[in-house]
């Protein structure tokens, strides 16, 4: 952190399993969410985060400070960026785009979900659908009928297997 | 592995939470996926079927083996309002009118980020150079630059001109004056060339100017560069061994 006049302002971020932690501001108010709430002068104490759970919180905490580290260069920042969602797995990558979501962290949330699209791209739809624990609810005659509807898009796609 | 039955799903600890994902969440995943492969979710369930056609971003690439029509389906289709990007990559094939009417129906739809690079080589339309809401314009192969006409591009920001054709010397300055908040100027230029590139601009921050002409000694180009608001300067050349640099003077002031 660049070091400022005064001493930088720290706040407590506390996760939704009562998980706390000390983050600078000026990291933390990436999220507009965070930002806002420091705005209105509701930052005093501790900060709470009802829909992001502690290991998340700490991911996202470690992105706040990564990024924010990084001056205005938009090429050093995306490869930040690439290179701290390399390792993660899918549901990772799905709490994170919640937690982006519930944040309002739009760098975060573009580059968390341009990732789950990279990994959904190449799948099939069997794995889609349990990855994001999805039931299918069709009758197998709306099924026919929407594959009908959308034939152009499904000449040669597996509906079942699981790659 | 068994084909998906989906009532014991063995992620069960994560499966509420993924499977509870807000739609708006779902669509932004959804924005980032060609539009051929992102409709294709329409047969996960119900609840997926129209899920895709809110996508803001449309995304064709010649790989996918999209043919034209297909962009016209997918356009009656949606029913977001608005385009937040139109990305046409690979050479994507089109007719004049396609490429006209395409770019009609994402200038109705305050379209912010344009990305083209489409077969054919056509002069722009005047409803593209007078977008109001284009903020970033990329154009590969396929765009002529007029030296006349009205120009208005009031938010544009980033614009990249990958081996565009130029009506004449007075194309580029012409272009650059209707483009009041430019801050990003990527060139690219090959044989098709003119005998002054005249880059001025108060807004430009970071320019690039890459070179790619190929080993023609006759040709000879100026490069003449105003943009007092300068912080970064590439410039290329990919075929070095010819174009000497005869002369180059540059004032940096402060």
């Amino acid at each position: 952190m660049a070091a400022e006049t005064g001493t930088p302002t720290t706040l407590t971020l506390k996760s939704n399993d009562d998980e706390l932690f000390s983050v600078a501001e000026s990291a933390a108010i990436l999220s507009v969410t965070i930002r806002n709430m420091v705005e209105d002068g509701c930052a005093g104490g501790v900060i709470p985060l009802d829909n992001v759970d502690g290991k998340t919180l700490a991911s996202v905490i470690t992105y706040m400070n990564g990024i924010s580290a990084i001056p205005a260069d938009e090429e050093k920042k995306k490869s930040y960026r690439d290179k701290f969602l390399s390792d993660k797995d899918f549901e990772t990558l799905a709490d994170m785009v919640l937690a982006a979501n519930y944040l309002n962290m739009s760098c975060l949330m573009d580059a968390v979900s341009a990732k789950i699209a990279q990994v959904m791209e190449k799948k099939s739809v069997g794995w889609v659908r349990r990855k994001f624990g999805i039931e299918n609810d069709y009758t197998p005659e709306e099924e026919a009928a929407v594959k009908e509807e959308h034939k152009w898009t499904f000449e040669g796609v597996e509906t079942d297997d699981d790659n | 592995m068994t084909s998906s039955t989906s009532s014991s799903i063995p992620e069960a600890e994560n499966s509420d939470r993924i499977s509870g994902m807000p739609d708006d969440v779902l669509v932004h995943i959804l924005s980032f996926l060609p539009t051929t492969i992102s409709a294709k979710t329409s047969i996960l369930s119900r609840r997926w079927r129209f899920l895709w056609a809110y996508a803001p971003n449309l995304i064709f690439k010649t790989d996918d083996d999209v043919d034209s029509d297909i962009v016209y389906r997918v356009m009656l289709l949606r029913r977001s309002e608005n385009i937040n990007t139109l990305r046409m990559t690979g050479c994507f094939p089109c007719t004049e009118l396609q490429f006209d009417t395409w770019i009609a129906y994402a200038v109705m739809r305050d379209v912010r980020n344009l990305d083209l690079w489409v077969s054919g080589c056509r002069i722009l339309p005047q409803c593209l150079l007078n977008c109001k809401t284009l903020v970033d314009l990329r154009l590969t192969n396929c765009s002529v630059i007029p030296e006349a006409g009205p120009i208005c591009l009031p938010c544009l920001k980033n614009l990249h001109l990958i081996h565009a054709r130029y009506e004449s010397d007075e194309s580029l300055p012409h272009l650059l004056s209707g483009c009041t908040m430019l801050e990003e100027f990527v060139l690219m230029l090959d044989e098709d060339s003119l005998s002054c590139y005249n880059i001025s601009s108060p807004t430009i921050k970071r320019l690039t100017v890459h070179f790619h002409f190929s080993d023609s000694t006759s040709y000879e180009c100026r490069l003449v560069i105003d943009t007092p608001a300068l912080g970064y300067l590439e410039i290329c050349d990919h075929f070095g061994k010819f174009a000497p640099l005869i002369d180059a003077e540059i004032h940096l002031e402060e």
